[in-house]
């Protein structure tokens, strides 16, 4: 999760697909995922230009969209690469909080920043026949383990 | 959870009665069901004898209609739900009868998330699977048209108090108790039945080819296909064949039952987000976009398409098409009836004709992008593929 949430902050710096579909989300939008019961969470809120991406533990009140992971094993098959977000939600992986409509375009922000991170051949095998991206993908990989944030 | 093949959610709670004349032995059994005062909500009362019926036949078993509400609105809004909250608890009511089309079922399924979820704030049940159900309040869904996929399906759409369309997904949302008696649709006209009945075939194709299919589901779709391709020109012919009309409306019960598993399309996202603009009702919308989304999907449904075909076009013609023709096939053949069946009871079948031109189309893309639907949908879905479907059927 920790470096999922990183790899959301460098898409948004270096790809603009990501950034229109940042552009669609309402202003001071606040997305939060975490795994039930009370386990690791990450959240995302949009604050004018920027995107900042959290731990989870920041003050916030309620909000807008809230994905909640039933428990640990269907966390680990998104964040590991085996099923994508759409994929996790159709089998009902998780209980969603908030706004269906901003969850949407979150998931699709989500298989911009798969189409990054995962190689070529896992691609192949991924539910969602992602393109692979060429453009700024060793930057997006390099700042997403050593950058700063 | 297994591997992503193996795993798959089917939930139905519900009761089907179905048959014609049905209707009076149905109602005999909801006061053994613990009803005993209605609220009884429904569309058009002015207009619609079928109203009438159900009235009467809800009466006749000592149900008491407790307090009555005419909704029309075609997706609700919150100071309607309030004002209804109120009047059900005012009078004492134990359970919600309902009787209409999709607009007042829609309505009377987001009324009993509220009150069995004892929810103060809608926003509190906004969201996927998060209505928790404290006390019982039965539902009983009593459709008076072809189209009534909706009847069954554990999605909701509410307007707020801003104007903006939001849906639910719960488990509470799917009623109790479902009545279908054909001989409650003989006030509707052709051209809503056709739009009923295409309605129910794009949607039960669209289950069909959908990501999240499974065995179930699949099975039930390829019967729902067959009962409108026996049914539908039966009823063009005769819209009083009643025995036609029930088979059209097994199919969007189908349609409905499997729609909580298999979830839809881009069909349907688009049609929903026309809708909304637009204010024609969903069913149009469908069949308007529904060839050029099929023809959209082809080459990551293909397979899917050429075993559906078997069941529109018979054996013979079925045996005598070549192997790499038959998705092409079904396209062609369910698009040429659509258009033929549209242009007949003069419905539109271009988006110009329902009030869409260029400037528009990007707020449709939008709302369509937002729309949970493309989640199952065969092919990943960018905006420019909504724009280049659209434009086809401008």
């Amino acid at each position: 999760m920790y470096f999922f949430a990183r790899a959301v902050a460098c898409c948004f710096r270096y790809d603009d697909d990501f950034k229109k579909y940042v552009g669609m989300l309402p202003e001071k939008f606040v997305f939060r995922m975490r795994v039930l019961p009370d386990g690791n969470a990450m959240t995302i809120v949009k604050n004018g230009e920027k995107l900042t991406v959290g731990s989870g533990r920041e003050m916030i009140v309620k909000p807008d969209v809230d994905v909640c992971f039933k428990n640990v094993e269907g966390a680990l098959s998104f964040f590991t690469g085996v099923k994508s977000f759409s994929k996790c939600l159709a089998q009902s992986a998780f209980v969603i909080y908030g706004d269906v409509s901003g969850m949407m375009t979150v998931s699709h922000m989500f298989d911009i920043v798969a189409s990054y991170m995962l190689f070529k051949s896992w691609l192949k095998k991924y539910d969602r026949a992602l393109l692979p991206r060429t453009a700024n993908v060793h930057k997006i990989r390099f700042f997403t383990l050593f950058g700063r944030f | 959870m297994k591997g992503s093949g193996f795993y798959y959610e089917f939930y139905n709670p519900t009761k089907v009665s179905a048959g014609v004349g049905c209707l009076a032995k149905a109602v005999e059994k909801l006061p053994s069901l613990g009803l005993h005062n209605a609220f009884f909500i429904c569309d058009n009362v002015e207009k619609s004898s079928a109203v009438d019926l159900v009235r009467e036949a809800i009466n006749s078993v000592k149900v008491k209609t407790g307090a009555v509400y005419v909704n029309s609105e075609k997706v609700v809004s919150m100071n309607s739900l309030r004002e209804m909250r109120d009047v059900y608890r005012l009078n004492n009511c134990d359970c919600i009868v309902v009787s209409g089309d999709y607009r007042v079922i829609n309505t009377a399924k987001t009324l009993r998330m509220l009150l069995s979820g004892q929810v103060v704030r809608f926003e509190d049940v906004k969201g996927i699977d998060v209505a928790r159900k404290k006390i019982n309040v039965p539902l009983v869904v009593i459709p008076t048209s072809v189209g009534i996929s909706n009847a069954l399906t554990t999605s909701v759409s509410v307007k707020d108090d801003y104007g903006a369309v939001f849906s639910c997904v719960s488990a509470l949302c799917a009623p109790d108790y479902c009545i279908i008696d054909p001989a409650l649709t003989s006030v509707f006209d052709a051209p809503t039945t056709i739009a009923g009945a295409t309605e129910s075939f794009a949607m039960n194709i669209e289950e069909f080819v959908s990501k999240q299919a499974i065995i179930l589901t699949k099975c039930m779709n390829l019967i729902a296909i067959r009962e409108i391709r026996d049914n539908l020109f039966k009823v063009v012919n005769d819209p009083m064949d009643q025995h036609a009309v029930l088979g059209l409306q097994k199919a969007g019960l189908i349609a409905g039952v499997c729609y909580s598993s298999a979830s839809a399309g881009i069909a349907h996202a688009m049609a929903g987000a026309l809708s909304n603009l637009t204010g024609r009702d969903n069913y149009i919308c469908t069949g308007i976009v529904f060839e050029a989304c099929m023809r959209y999907n082809l080459d990551a449904a293909e397979k899917d398409y050429a075993q559906a075909l078997y069941y529109i076009i018979g054996d013979d013609r079925y045996a005598s098409t070549p192997e790499q023709d038959l998705g092409r096939t079904l396209i062609d053949t369910s698009g040429k009836m659509i258009k033929e069946l549209f242009e007949e009871n003069g419905l539109p079948t271009k988006l110009s004709q329902i009030g869409i031109d260029e400037d528009s189309l990007d707020k449709v893309v939008e709302e369509t992008m937002k729309s949970y639907a493309l989640v199952t949908n065969p092919k990943n879905v960018t905006k420019d593929d909504v724009y280049r479907i659209l434009r086809s059927v401008m």
